[in-house]
């Protein structure tokens, strides 16, 4: 009879065991919610600011960039379907240039499309792999350094990078898991030194190179803590140089050190601010955070107030 | 306390119970590349520490139910641009529906698993780890991750079995090649199959990314879809059969509006029809193809639109022969299938799907009312009635003749007040739908004669498009059985109603074929003005010359002319009626009779008649016509011709025709038979029988006659003169014509008062 008393204590200890205790400890950068910008498009990826602080927002599935002034008002928009000059096919990402260049990864079209801030086309350029597969750029960045134009090579899990005038300076990265490898590499950002952050979408971090593509450094790791990353898609730096990722699957935003550390989750007022599939994520001079939500069709700006 | 094993058991099995979810996540598998998937699986959910996202313990690992696993942000979360890009395919317009009970008209298979709510989810279709799986398909079905092949949408039809089985009553043919499928299907987002023109589910459909309601690759309100393959039936946009048009507030038997099902979608629907053709309307019983009409034009139809009428062009018929049946224009099975075997139906002469044969851009309209140049025809039908005539082959010759009004009345007008230029030849006397009359008749019937007189006169009449064409005073008798007159004939006789029956009555298409104005020889050269005829054309059923054999369908015992010394053909071809016809134009008959317009009553003669002595028999005036000085029988006048006319005879044993002793006597001023008067020439003479006992033709010779032939109505001992003149008469019968061999009777055997 003791040892089925025995039994019993043992399976019911195991039991509560086995039920996870979570413990509340959420480090949050908080936020301050301005406005949301619903611009009519149908799930937007990407958004740039330009020199006077216009955004430029990738609507791709229209194959169109919607165009709006600092406080979100409509303004213009230019672009159509098909694969002419000034004409997108599912385009992606976004970048524009301290000159006014507005660059954009015409993905279903295999090239980059150059811009005015008017939308005027001005010359484009295809991505090569030199492979019988061809590109899927993704994503650009604009260095001031060199006029280096960063391309990101999703599908062929590369880093391309260009002179802005469209010839091809050099490349690196192989899929994989090891550094300066990738598996499907997304958006990127540039710091103030010309460093390179590139999201690494299935190897949940984001991954820093020197602007010739040597690795610094990754933030985050696989996982649904704090400080780690399941779906990174978008990456940006405020004026203290802290890293914001944001994950779609997760719809959280997380700040990092340009090293890696774990800051924080996005707040507000100190509970973690849900967004629906974050995805492209860029931060203003005025420490705007503005967040492109695909699903919601729909731009939120928040005023980072830590 | 004292636990049985029952108690003992019990609370085992509340520990496993409780103890079970957390078993089962520790031995879930955590490496990392499963995990992009099953995030739940992830050992940090095993932790103390807090997630970003919650915990859902799901039954993730349960076959047949749906986890986070297959959740739509889980896809979506690579198929967002990042990895893939499905935005626009999967997550933009239409998708199959997720996330509801399949209806109660699918049976989803065993291998393709619902949610724990037997919904359908991603899931369902969908898996890495299926059959079907591979990252950049290839032709053998392997894409998107599909849980089993989709070899031509054998996925779909893995669900969709009654749309995929085939059957063209309730569900468009899949698996079929009967048409050429364009290339614009395919731009817009259309599957092509293994094979070529091969239709399949997805040609039509698509799962994710569908433009048009129900999945279809494109928005199909507008019929669009349908028309790409269907190019013929996309005709019918905007015309009166486009529902929009005439009936905007229709439905369909889905209860589908016309802003949804479209024009194609107001009588066809691709899956679950009524019936046949996918028909999408309620279907009637009996005959489906005429059904399919009679679903709006029925009379016992609300919408009272278009009706065909009492009287209509027959349906459900075989074609008027074998050797008759159109080129142009289908025949139907009963199923309502074209077979060049079947039957005439509404779709022999109507494309429902085109307005207007010769100008498919013309659309009609609403408010535009057709005639024989459009009204959804399969062939125009104005001009030269070539839609009619397709089956009315042996009417053709109407086209070129004076009976195409167009030609020779081009005002007169039908009676719904259209004009030949508009009807046709053939629409001017008949209409297919909503005539008048038996015969489709177009035209009011005029007069008070028989039913078929009416329809002729309503032209032929005094004020009529015909009236240069009337009967006159005399003519042949209308109106008049035959067995009265124990005649029979092949010619077609009439009933009160214009139906051929075997005991009719004589009427004027029993003589006459309107459509046909040469029965041997079409015109060929029609001068498109009205010509005069005779007795070799003028409509009539035969030829009537040379020899007079459409009269001699009836009149068999005047047939034996043909070929005596009476057959001008034979003796006199020169010689002409009052009309100025030489006997080939009139033919035989003609030569002594007028079937109209004849200016004396007996025997409607056609020639003038021959000069008779005062008080003598009219009758033989007639004979006169001939038999005088300057006429054809000059050289046959007999020196005396006439029998005593003080000496009165009686007949009334010899007047029966049937008998052989007949010998008639006639009035002389009417002709009149009578029974008792004077001897006439025709009271001995046959002019039709040379022989009076060989009921022959002639020898086409011309013949010197003896007292056995020479037309005499009967041999010398069996005749008339016998009552009187006793065996005296065989004598006197011979030398008649002789005045000096003529003697007087034996005072003995007849005494004359005077």
């Amino acid at each position: 009879m003791r040892l089925i008393y025995l039994y019993l204590t043992l399976i019911v200890s195991l039991t509560f065991l086995s039920i996870p205790v979570t413990s509340s400890a959420l480090e949050c950068i908080n936020t301050k919610f301005l406005f949301d910008i619903k611009p009519g498009a149908n799930q937007p990826s990407d958004l740039a600011l330009s020199p006077n602080g216009d955004m430029y927002l990738v609507d791709g599935v229209n194959n169109r960039i919607i165009v709006m002034g600092k406080d979100g008002h409509w303004k213009f928009a230019f672009g159509t379907e098909g694969s002419g000059k000034g004409q997108f096919s599912i385009p992606v990402g976004i970048d524009i240039s301290d000159s006014g260049k507005v660059f954009i990864a015409d993905t279903g079209n295999h090239r980059i499309q150059v811009f005015d801030l008017k939308g005027k086309f001005l010359y484009m350029f295809t991505v090569k792999t030199g492979t019988k597969f061809k590109s899927d750029p993704v994503d650009v960045a604009v260095s001031k350094l060199q006029n280096y134009l960063y391309v990101s090579d999703n599908d062929n899990h590369k880093i391309r990078v260009y002179k802005q005038n469209g010839t091809l300076e050099f490349e690196w990265g192989k899929f994989g898991e090891e550094y300066g490898e990738f598996r499907y590499p997304g958006q990127m950002v540039l710091n103030e030194y010309n460093e390179i952050y590139i999201v690494d979408v299935l190897n949940t971090r984001v991954q820093k190179f020197n602007p010739f593509g040597e690795f610094a450094t990754d933030i985050g790791a696989w996982g649904v803590l704090q400080g780690t990353l399941f779906r990174p898609k978008g990456v940006a730096i405020d004026n203290k140089a802290r890293v914001f990722v944001s994950d779609s699957y997760m719809g959280v935003i997380q700040g990092f050190t340009d090293l890696g550390r774990f800051l924080g989750v996005v707040c507000d007022k100190d509970k973690k601010r849900v967004f629906k599939t974050p995805v492209g994520i860029i931060i203003d001079k005025d420490n705007r955070l503005m967040v492109v939500e695909m699903r919601a069709n729909k731009i939120t700006v928040l005023k980072i107030l830590e | 306390m004292h636990l049985n094993k029952y108690t003992l058991c019990f609370l085992i099995a509340i520990a496993i119970f409780i103890i079970a979810p957390g078993a089962s996540a520790l031995e879930m598998s955590s490496k990392r590349d499963c995990v992009v998937c099953h995030i739940m699986w992830l050992d940090d959910f095993r932790t103390d520490k807090e997630t970003l996202v919650d915990f859902q313990p799901g039954n993730v690992l349960m076959k047949d139910t749906q986890g986070v696993v297959s959740s739509e942000e889980i896809c979506y979360s690579c198929h967002d641009g990042y990895i893939m890009d499905s935005r626009n395919i999967t997550w933009n317009f239409n998708r199959h529906p997720t996330f509801v009970k399949p209806s109660k008209n699918i049976t989803v298979p065993m291998d393709l698993p619902l949610s724990a709510k037997g919904e359908i989810y991603c899931g369902t279709c969908h898996s890495a780890h299926g059959k079907g799986a591979s990252p950049h398909g290839n032709p053998l079905g392997r894409t998107s991750v599909f849980r089993d092949l989709n070899i031509d949408s054998s996925l779909c039809e893995k669900c969709h079995r009654e749309e995929a089985s085939f059957k063209f009553s309730n569900s468009h043919p899949v698996h079929t090649d009967a048409l050429e499928l364009p290339d614009a299907l395919f731009e817009s987002g259309g599957t092509k199959a293994t094979e070529k023109n091969k239709v399949i589910c997805q040609s039509c459909h698509k799962t994710h990314g569908a433009k048009g309601k129900k999945i279809l690759i494109v928005d199909n309100s507008g019929s669009g879809l349908c028309v790409m393959c269907h190019k013929d039936q996309g005709l019918l946009i905007d015309t009166k059969h486009d529902l929009r048009v005439t009936l905007p507030d229709e439905k369909n038997i889905n209860g589908q509006p016309l802003s949804e099902s479209g024009p194609c979608g107001a009588c066809h629907t691709p899956h679950r029809a009524s019936g046949k053709k996918l028909w999408a309307r309620p279907q009637k019983q009996g005959n489906p193809a005429t059904q399919l009409c009679l679903t709006c034009h029925g009379d016992d139809t609300p919408y009272e639109i278009k009706r065909t009428g009492k009287y209509s062009h027959p349906i459900n018929v075989d074609p008027l022969s074998k050797d008759r049946i159109p080129k142009d224009l289908p025949l139907f099975a009963a199923n309502g299938t074209k077979d060049s075997n079947g039957k005439v139906q509404c779709f022999t002469c109507h494309n429902i799907h085109r307005w207007d044969p010769d100008t498919p851009s013309d659309r009609g309209g609403k408010n535009v009312e057709g005639d024989s140049s459009n009204s959804f025809l399969r062939v125009s039908n104005n001009y030269s009635s070539s839609l009619c005539l397709q089956c009315h082959t042996d009417k053709k010759q109407i086209v070129t003749s004076d009976h195409n009004l167009e030609i020779t009345a081009p005002k007169e007008k039908n009676f719904q007040g259209v004009l030949p230029s508009v009807s046709g030849p053939c629409g001017v006397c008949h209409i297919p739908h909503n005539a008048r009359a038996i015969h489709l008749w177009a035209k009011e019937p005029y007069g008070d004669k028989d039913f078929v007189t009416q329809l002729c006169t309503a032209c032929h009449n005094e004020n009529g498009a015909a009236k240069a064409k009337l009967l006159g005073k005399y003519f042949h008798a209308v109106d008049v059985p035959l067995d009265k007159f124990n005649i029979s004939t092949t010619l077609p006789l009439y009933d009160s109603e214009g139906n051929v029956v075997p005991n009719g009555k004589v009427v004027c298409i029993t003589c006459h074929d309107p459509h046909t104005w040469d029965p041997n020889n079409p015109i060929k050269d029609y001068p498109n003005t009205n010509i005069e005829g005779d007795a070799r054309n003028s409509f009539l059923r035969r030829t009537n010359s040379p020899s007079s054999d459409l009269c001699m369908a009836c009149h068999e015992d005047k047939a034996y002319v043909d070929g005596t010394d009476h057959d001008l053909n034979i003796t006199n071809r020169d010689a002409k009626n009052m009309l100025g016809q030489t006997v080939e134009e009139s033919g035989q008959c003609g030569a002594c009779h007028l079937v109209h317009n004849s200016p004396n009553k007996i025997k409607l003669w056609a020639r003038e008649f021959g000069a008779v002595p005062k008080d003598e028999d009219i009758v033989n005036a007639l004979c006169n016509s001939c038999h005088s000085k300057g006429n054809p029988a000059e050289g046959k006048i007999p020196t005396i011709a006439s029998h005593p006319e003080k000496r009165l005879v009686n007949n009334i044993m010899r007047s029966n025709r049937k008998l052989l002793d007949y010998a008639p006597i006639y009035d002389k001023q009417t002709g009149k038979e009578i029974n008792v008067g004077n001897i006439s020439c025709p009271t001995c003479h046959n002019a039709h029988q040379w022989n009076p006992v060989i009921k022959a033709k002639g020898s086409y010779k011309n013949l010197e006659g003896a007292a056995t032939d020479s037309f005499l109505r009967n041999v010398s001992y069996n005749n008339i003169c016998i009552d009187c003149h006793g065996l005296d008469a065989l004598f006197r019968y011979k030398y008649y014509h002789d005045p000096e061999e003529r003697v007087e009777p034996l005072p003995s055997r007849i005494k004359f008062s005077n």
